[in-house]
């Protein structure tokens, strides 16, 4: 089965594509992978004021356990992705009751929030903060159906790479990824629909 | 095996155009990157700032964010001086997030911790109007004093973070009106206002501290010391 391609070949300005390869050591990776962490974990959900704290946690785990690294086991994004996925994960459960005080904390399980975060993305959709789309819907997804996600169609891992991440049977990696996409489409179109009704007067 | 559906080119799109959208900057990276060195260097395991060990722990903090402070102010020196003193002479209404956090001290007096930290110090002379109000005092103050150095602020804030290890808030909201009255153009403005919400956490006054933490969010949302902060009593337990 391929990998599906997540860019169209439409676009004019195509994104520079992520860091493949095998570094020398964790030096290397704090150069290559450093965005590679720092935006999955904010797409993991690990509030903003601590992210600089968990991209910290992950590189010193990444520094321990750097002499078991194997290659051939799994590629450098699959390793890293399942270390900053079990940090983000610890950030999450530690801070959630605490942070309530300082910021608002959007529990997809939440119909009402749910169904207010996709009207709020509407004015986005064709608007220069366009960028924001992506992680505001993601957002919205379920964890973990969000990780599958951000594992194939963003960062572009194959499904049993994915499933290697997650610790999942690979039929269930795809049964999950399919029912993720169907999700996160419908999420786009209801978006697009609510920007269209703006654009018509239909909404406020 | 499920055979997953493709994404449409609505549903692609959207995530091509949102792929590398927030890139960290590269002083975050510079940041980030001097505090793993640095916690590797002192085989920190735990993140220093959640604060198990104590006082080892917010030293590493406060060591990395010094250093970061002493790295950064030789470049921003320069520049941002004269403009934060034209502002500070003035004293107008127009004054920047900068300005303002100069203007707002967190720490208040003795038994009036609650009101003084609710509010921003008034516009006007705040460190002679303290002087005036009140008589306590460590070191007499001076208003301008270009001597003092880095060194000497991370020195007084030391006492202030001592003054909190030993859980006496007291002393430390006086050291920090003290720094307030001896610094008027603080380099560690940031370290002290986090200083001023575990002062306020050690004396007993949690609202005031959540206040004061919020203001810290507000001026410094990125802060490594954010963590310490949130860490402190204002947390929700």
């Amino acid at each position: 089965m391929s990998r599906p391609k997540s860019a169209p070949t439409s676009f004019a300005q195509t994104p520079i594509a992520p860091v493949r390869g095998v570094p020398n050591g964790p030096s290397d990776l704090y150069a290559s992978h450093f965005a590679f962490v720092w935006r999955n974990l904010r797409r993991l959900r690990v509030p903003p004021p601590l992210l600089e704290d968990a991209v910290q946690d992950v590189f010193l785990v990444v520094h321990r356990r750097w002499h078991s690294y194997d290659a051939r086991w799994a590629s450098i994004e699959t390793w890293i992705f399942g270390i900053l996925f079990r940090v983000a994960g610890n950030y999450r459960r530690t801070h959630r009751r605490r942070l309530a005080w300082l910021m608002p904390w959007r529990d997809s399980d939440d119909e009402a929030l749910h169904t207010a975060a996709i009207d709020a993305l509407a004015p986005d959709f064709e608007s220069c903060h366009k960028a924001a789309l992506l992680d505001r819907l993601l957002d919205c997804l379920g964890e973990k159906k969000r990780v599958m996600l951000v594992l194939v169609d963003v960062e572009e891992l194959s499904v049993p790479e994915a499933a290697r991440v997650l610790g999942l049977n690979t039929n269930t990696a795809y049964f999950r990824l399919r029912t993720a996409r169907q999700e996160f489409q419908q999420l786009v179109h209801r978006a697009l629909a609510n920007d269209i009704r703006i654009v018509r007067g239909e909404l406020p | 095996m499920t055979n997953p559906i493709e994404l449409d080119d609505v549903a692609t799109r959207v995530i091509a155009e949102g792929r590398y959208a927030f890139e960290p900057s590269e002083l975050v990276r510079a940041r980030v990157r001097r505090a793993v060195e640095l916690r590797l260097v002192e085989g920190t395991s735990a993140p220093a700032w959640r604060g198990r060990q104590g006082m080892p722990g917010w030293i590493k903090v406060f060591a990395g964010a010094a250093t970061a402070s002493v790295a950064t102010a030789a470049l921003a020196y320069a520049v941002w001086r004269p403009a934060a003193f034209r502002n500070d002479t003035v004293k107008s209404a127009r004054g920047t997030a900068q300005v303002r956090s100069v203007e707002a001290p967190l720490s208040p007096p003795k038994g009036e911790a609650s009101a003084q930290t609710a509010q921003p110090e008034p516009a006007a002379s705040p460190a002679v109007t303290r002087v005036a109000q009140h008589s306590v005092s460590v070191t007499p103050p001076s208003p301008v004093r270009k001597s003092e150095t880095l060194a000497d602020e991370v020195k007084l804030l030391g006492r202030v973070h001592a003054a909190i290890q030993s859980h006496d808030g007291v002393q430390a909201l006086r050291l920090l009106q003290n720094y307030d009255q001896q610094f008027i153009r603080p380099q560690l403005r940031e370290e002290r206002a986090a200083a001023g919400v575990l002062a306020l956490c050690a004396a007993g006054n949690v609202e005031a501290a959540r206040r004061a933490a919020k203001r810290f969010q507000s001026n410094w949302p990125r802060s490594p010391l954010m963590g310490r902060v949130i860490d402190s009593c204002v947390a929700s337990q």
